[in-house]
């Protein structure tokens, strides 16, 4: 049997599964921030598998704008990190839970 | 279809799956991180073999080799010891509904995807029709027989010059001059997020503003 649009289109839904996973299950940032990185690069290789099984480039030119818009949100959300521990002097994200209340 | 390029694909596929796991599930953050570079890698060579080398190679510089590289400075400028907390008891009926959700949506794209779409040999949609930008180069090209631009059309199916093409603009030989391409004020305004990306990070960091 050979690769169809389903295998690539089942990868990317667990890969975003497993991005979910790191972020909603896991307390340290990091590990939040590299959750949202890998749902983007299932995102990613949706759009590009699609791209190819239509077949039409334009789902690499829009995996490409996902890309730069990924490359500024780390840089963004890295900073808020270091802010963050600044703050507070650790790394969980139990401990920035004033928006709670 | 031939059984090395589905091999490929099965070993990229679990790489992928078993680098994940690892990128999400190790208490150390470093860990993390090169669990997560070996996904990326192993994406970039998914994006190789569904012929975009482009996204591929960028995937690469720009994920692996900016993203990630940022984050492990980060993470190794904090320095932070071991995550000690154990996992959070109170995300397992969001998992459960993470997944229950990601089963359904894979029945539904695997429905509308159609009844299995073998990826397409021999590209032979006719692009000027489209709108898009001729692949070729010019007149000669134009004048090939079919047979030969249906292999040259597939070569150029997701190569820089077709991106660029996308991207920017391409010129044509009938017209005589260049014409902006489709993307090309998506790409020139995606210098803004960059940009206040930047210097919002330079900002955010700032003591003393």
């Amino acid at each position: 049997m050979g690769i169809t649009l389903q295998h690539y289109q089942t990868l990317s839904l667990i890969l975003f599964f497993l991005g979910a996973v790191g972020v909603m299950a896991r307390r340290n940032i990091f590990v939040i921030l590299i959750g949202i990185e890998m749902m983007m690069n299932a995102a990613n290789l949706s759009l590009v598998s699609y791209g190819r099984f239509i077949p039409d480039v334009d789902g690499q030119v829009l995996a490409l704008f996902v890309m730069a818009i990924a490359a500024a949100e780390i840089c963004i959300g890295l900073a808020m990190v270091i802010c963050m521990f600044r703050l507070k002097q650790t790394l969980g994200v139990d401990a920035f839970t004033r928006l709670k209340r | 279809m031939n059984t090395p390029e589905i091999v490929l694909w099965w070993t990229l596929a679990v790489l992928t799956v078993v680098s994940a796991v690892v990128a999400i599930a190790r208490r150390n953050a470093l860990h993390c991180a090169m669990g997560f570079i070996v996904t990326l890698a192993s994406i970039a060579g998914l994006f190789w073999i569904l012929d975009s080398r482009v996204v591929a190679i960028l995937q690469v510089l720009i994920y692996a080799g900016a993203i990630v590289t940022l984050l492990v400075f980060v993470i190794m400028l904090l320095n932070q010891p071991e995550d000690r907390m154990p996992l959070d008891r109170g995300a397992i009926p969001w998992i459960v509904v993470a997944l229950i959700v990601s089963a359904i949506m894979a029945g539904i794209v695997n429905r509308a995807a159609g009844p299995a779409p073998a990826r397409p040999d021999v590209l032979t949609y006719d692009q000027s029709a489209e709108g898009h930008y001729p692949p070729e180069g010019g007149l000669a090209v134009q004048q090939m027989n079919a047979a030969d631009r249906v292999v040259l059309e597939r070569r150029l199916f997701g190569s820089l010059r077709q991106m660029s093409g996308r991207l920017f603009g391409a010129a044509s030989e009938q017209k005589g001059d260049a014409e902006w391409g489709p993307f090309m004020l998506a790409f020139e305004i995606l210098s803004l997020p960059l940009l206040v990306a930047a210097v919002g990070a330079v900002l955010l960091t700032k003591r003393n503003l």
